[in-house]
């Protein structure tokens, strides 16, 4: 445990205490005894952040669950905070029992977005561990990572001892067995790890030689002993009996999701050629209405909280999703606890159910149509029409709702400066259909927001291929649809930092040798680089060139069917076929069905995945 | 009805601001199942007030809340229901039903009273204590906005007085204005010399018959 009055007295000055502190209502105590295992989350940003982050409080409550094992919680320091605690020489600890992360047997890193990756850096610094798994001898905890971005963890390679690919629930158990088991006899670190590489989805990035070709690209994987060529993405079969905690933590801060958020579907069918969690969280799985209604309810008792969100990709795809919503809105009436249902799609979108929701609560209505054009929607393969869009928002306006949102994204493969002004000329027809509904019929101001994403390559999707456009595209393509919105009144126009997206872009389709990068990035002071007002662009631009490297080669280069991909490591149970030929449909604008409507065949059910 | 409560707000969760500690009652009050009123509106949330918000960092004994239930309950239940429910750091401590016309907590209060542990010379520091008592105006320094002025805190101290060896500040805590026991903490140290000291809030005050009284025995007796 570290020096609480010392701790007492950083955080009396510091920013947001409550970050620090744990101590919340569903924290887990339990009572350190030797042999006990102890596992840390660490997640690399903010408490705000990582508390809404329902992959860790599965994991977290899952692994505690367990009797010899205790798992806690660490995040990131706010800057001011990192300070503060280096100035003190205290290590980075854990929320529960003010360990310093150093005396851990294991810390788990979440890793669910590449500008995160500074900090898992500074959070292994602040516990006074060497950056690298290289240097990390026998002693030193087992650092381990998941989630969305170990689909191509190559830039962080050299930094862990192991990944964990795809779902955690039954492989993070079968790792701590095996690592129990190793800890009792006695064997060493790089036994342990050859062993663990015999898990399915477990994949040592030590027991990998790489080569690379004279033009830069990989030439080869060379397998140590036993480890797998590839390494397959575990997933759970039987979904709707998973773990789910219905006693969550409740947060004292206001955290980004503040709220009970029950999973109702993993997976998606849709297909969306741009769209990573598409491919890489296949296949669909549900959890019946049954289990999510008194999941919600157990878990509203439980915590007190007053909202309700049902998560997934595609909710409005969910086979009960009325039953469900009608149920739980029948069942918090008159509470105050409302209802979120997020990331509808628009055809799935049906008027009798959204005036239900706007029973429970007048939330806004948020649709993605992703491009401009018809013609480039089919090209991402995003099926849904502009007739799909104007009608669903008729139908909102004529249900009274004020404000809607849109997503959108610049940069996608095929796309023309028609394609960009097109999303103006949605704006404007949304505008019409406004003023087309009978005054006492629709909200009192027509609120539009207009959100354009930049558009990042991803690996295993169809556009993994894919260049992304240059800095300079992106930001004549913001440049002109800015001007084209300016005379659509009422529209609120966001888009996002082009170098964010440039940067992102770098480090989803890197290799290994991006590490020296992201070392120099650290050193250099780069933290939260997510966060706008952290983001330092000349650092990292610094730190690329100190490290010799050409980013355009990872963000804005075409690649060959034939060259190998540094994530091919990785088998998320997707045919690198079927992609390829996805992408080449998608060159001919030809859309891909829903595969509910039948098997396209990508390889999933010959993996032995879907059922 | 109208009930009040008082309670703890200790450990980790004197680091939560007052925001926060109104979402953890909202949350402890759906917990406890109490018939507490909802707000009208698109997002109904629960009617509570509190008496003061207390500064992030400081510790209490005697934060006090009210709100309005939809039925009876009986003070002991509710007590109960509450202590159950809170979070942990947060502690209810005792209950009182407030009858119809009886004043808001917050407009009842008067002053906040600190219990302060001192780490120095005593002597010194009760020199300090007499001669700022003795003084009909006490200028001190203060901070706000990144500005700082020169304002008179005399007339918000109502008295400091020694418990035992912990000294007692009753200072000024109203909607009228709030005076917080660094800035005179901080002056006594100015007179005294430095010494270390750490405060607890230990009670809040309205105005009684015969001066000072607490504050949710004086709602509990109406008008």
């Amino acid at each position: 445990m570290i020096d609480t009055n010392r701790l007492d007295d950083i955080l009396s000055r510091v920013s947001k205490p409550a970050r620090y502190t744990g101590g919340e209502l569903g924290e887990i105590k339990k009572n350190i005894h030797a042999g006990m295992t102890r596992f840390a989350f660490c997640f690399p940003d903010v408490y705000e952040v990582g508390m809404s982050h329902l992959g860790t409080s599965i994991l977290y409550h899952l692994l505690n669950t367990l009797p010899d094992v205790y798992a806690e919680r660490c995040f990131a320091p706010w800057p001011d905070m990192e300070q503060a605690l280096r100035e003190a020489g205290l290590p980075l600890y854990s929320l529960e029992t003010k360990t310093p992360l150093g005396e851990f047997d294991i810390l788990g890193f979440s890793l669910s977005y590449e500008m995160s990756y500074t900090n898992v850096l500074a959070m292994l610094a602040l516990a006074g561990l060497p950056l690298r798994a290289a240097d990390r001898g026998e002693g030193f905890p087992l650092v381990l990572a998941g989630g969305g971005c170990t689909v191509n963890p190559e830039p962080m390679a050299d930094f862990f001892d192991l990944f964990v690919i795809g779902e955690g629930e039954e492989v993070l158990v079968e790792l701590i067995e095996l690592y129990r088991r190793h800890r009792r006899a006695g064997t060493d670190r790089h036994a342990f790890l050859r062993a663990a590489a015999g898990i399915e989805g477990i994949y040592v990035p030590s027991l990998y030689d790489v080569t690379y070709n004279a033009d830069g690209t990989v030439a080869e994987y060379t397998p140590k002993g036993d480890a797998p060529a590839a390494v397959r993405k575990r997933i759970v079969r039987n979904f709707d009996a998973s773990f789910y905690p219905t006693t969550p933590i409740v947060p004292y801060l206001g955290v980004v999701h503040d709220r009970v958020t029950v999973e109702v579907m993993r997976g998606c069918t849709r297909g969306c050629r741009f769209c990573q969690a598409g491919f890489i969280c296949r296949p669909v799985r549900e959890r019946s209405a049954d289990t999510l209604i008194r999941q919600a309810q157990e878990a509203v008792k439980n915590t007190g909280h007053e909202e309700v969100s049902m998560c997934s990709l595609s909710t409005g795809d969910y086979s009960e999703i009325g039953r469900l919503v009608c149920t739980l809105s029948d069942a918090f009436a008159g509470s105050g606890v409302s209802l979120a249902v997020p990331s509808l799609r628009l055809d799935s979108f049906e008027s009798e159910y959204a005036a239900k929701l706007r029973e429970v609560r007048n939330t806004g209505l948020t649709f993605a149509p992703e491009a401009g054009t018809q013609r480039l929607r089919d090209i991402i393969n995003k099926n849904i029409t502009e007739d799909d869009i104007f009608r669903a928002a008729r139908e909102a306006f004529e249900a009274g709702q004020n404000g809607i949102k849109l997503y959108f994204m610049i940069g996608l493969p095929g796309e023309t400066m028609e394609d960009v002004l097109g999303i103006a000329d949605i704006a404007a027809r949304l505008r019409d259909i406004y003023y087309e509904v009978p005054k006492e019929k629709r909200g009192p101001k027509f609120k539009l927001t207009v959100s354009v994403a930049c558009f990042v390559p991803k690996p295993h999707t169809p556009f993994q291929w894919a260049a992304q456009d240059s800095l300079e595209a992106l930001a004549e393509k913001q440049r002109r649809l800015k001007d084209a919105l300016r005379p659509v009144k009422g529209v609120k126009y966001n888009y996002h930092d082009a170098r964010t997206s440039f940067l992102e872009a770098v480090f989803a389709r890197g290799d290994r040798r991006l590490s020296a990068v992201l070392e120099t990035a650290y050193e250099s002071g780069c933290r939260f680089d997510s966060w706008l007002e952290m983001f330092d662009f000349d650092k990292w631009q610094a730190a690329v060139a100190a490290a010799g490297i050409d980013p355009g080669f990872y963000a804005a280069r075409e690649r060959q069917y034939a060259e190998t991909l540094p994530w091919d490591i990785i088998d998320i149970g997707v045919d690198k076929a079927y992609l390829w030929k996805e992408k080449q449909r998608s060159e001919q604008a030809a859309t891909t069905p829903d595969c509910r409507e039948g098997c396209t065949g990508c390889g999933l059910m010959k993996a032995g995945l879907c059922p | 009805m109208r009930m009040a409560l008082e309670f703890a707000k200790t450990g980790a969760a004197r680091y939560i601001s007052h925001l926060d500690l109104q979402r953890a009652f909202f949350r402890a009050i759906r917990r406890s199942g109490l018939p507490v009123k909802l707000s009208e509106g698109f997002t109904p949330h629960y009617v509570v007030s509190f008496a003061s918000a207390l500064a992030v960092g400081m510790e209490s004994v005697a934060e006090c809340v009210e709100m309005v239930l939809s039925r009876d309950v009986a003070t002991d239940e509710f007590l109960l229901r509450m202590a159950k429910a809170l979070p942990p750091g947060l502690e209810a401590r005792r209950a009182v039903r407030l009858p119809q016309g009886a004043p808001k907590l917050m407009a009842a209060l008067r002053f906040a009273e600190y219990t302060v542990e001192v780490d120095g010379d005593r002597e010194a520091i009760g020199r300090a204590v007499q001669s700022v008592l003795a003084e009909t105006r006490v200028m001190v320094d203060k901070r706000a906005k990144g500005v700082t002025k020169q304002v008179d805190i005399r007339g918000m101290i109502e008295d400091i007085s020694w418990r035992d060896d912990k000294l007692v500040l009753r200072l000024a805590t109203a909607q009228e204005g709030t005076l917080r026991p660094e800035l005179v903490m901080d002056e006594l140290c100015r007179r005294a010399g430095r010494f270390s000291w750490s405060a607890v809030r230990t009670a809040l005050l309205a105005d009684g018959p015969n001066g000072p009284m607490d504050l949710l025995e004086r709602c509990r007796a109406g008008k």
